[in-house]
């Protein structure tokens, strides 16, 4: 088993510390990222379910307003008829609420979604400086400690 | 088109579908009311008695099945067949449907005609038991 003995005279036993703070805080800060961006995923879930569940019923009127209208219309009933107009205004007025409402709310999930990717790109930064800020072990000639080895004696 | 007709209870609250199933029963010849509040749901049911109640699962500000709840904790009497309308298609939110005595969990949009044929099963199964 390698040691530190005799391959770096003091640095890894004053560098070590130091790296191992620097790895610790890097470590904190993408767990913390990791956290965050799991909540907002979350969110961003719950959003979309309320949506899609909050535009049913607007299309649901509008769908069965427009099947009255029709069934009016097959009946003979004409066009001009008081009910039917009402019929046709009130699905009109379903319809424009589930578009109005699909637009907000794809305006708000695109800009999360954007938000999020960029918040993924900037973990895998740090996953990567993370990476790079711990001492490579075990690597042949690298004359590091292997981790689970006993610190050497005196 | 009579008023005479079994009772149909449409608790929503969404007024656009609440105006479409309210016209959609009132031309078969059903007496519609509506409630638009889950807190209120109940109170409407005993005061109507109707024959079927049609129950959107989801009326803000109270919790998913408020409405439903209420109607179940109704005693056998006074608690109608319930069709359970709802934006959500989970299986869980199916299956509490029917665990509060449901007797279909449709998502919406449902099919208008399919609603009707399984409203007026439902009410003709409630008005003749023992037609078979």
């Amino acid at each position: 088993v390698a040691t530190t003995e005799g391959t770096g005279g003091n640095a890894p036993e004053s560098a070590g510390p130091a790296v191992g703070r620097a790895a610790r805080a890097r470590y904190e800060e993408v767990a913390g990222r990791i956290e965050s961006l799991s909540t907002r995923s979350a969110r961003l879930e719950a959003t979309l379910d309320t949506l899609t569940s909050e535009v049913r019923s607007p299309l649901a009127a509008a769908q069965g307003l427009l099947r009255l209208a029709v069934r009016r219309a097959a009946r003979g009933v004409e066009a001009t008829d008081e009910r039917t107009v009402a019929d046709l205004d009130d699905a009109d007025a379903a319809v424009s609420e589930a578009v109005d409402l699909v637009g907000r709310q794809l305006d708000a999930v695109r800009v999360e979604a954007r938000a999020l990717v960029g918040e993924a790109r900037e973990v895998e930064r740090l996953v990567e400086a993370l990476g790079a800020a711990i001492p490579q072990q075990n690597e042949p000639g690298s004359g590091s400690t292997d981790s689970t080895s006993p610190p050497s004696g005196p | 088109v009579t008023a005479a007709g079994p009772c149909v209870l449409v608790a929503d609250d969404h007024d656009l579908l609440t105006i479409f199933l309210e016209r959609l029963f009132a031309d078969e010849g059903y007496r519609v009311v509506v409630e638009p509040d889950a807190e209120r749901v109940a109170v409407a049911v005993a005061r109507e008695r109707p024959a079927l109640a049609i129950v959107d699962a989801d009326m803000p500000p109270q919790p998913l099945f408020h409405a439903l709840e209420t109607i179940a904790a109704l005693d056998d009497a006074t608690r109608p067949a319930v069709i359970v309308l709802s934006g959500r298609d989970e299986a869980a939110v199916r299956a509490r449907g029917f665990e509060l005595g449901a007797a279909a969990v449709l998502r919406k949009p449902c099919d208008p005609d399919d609603l009707l044929a399984l409203a007026v099963r439902l009410v003709d199964a409630d008005r003749a038991p023992a037609a078979g």
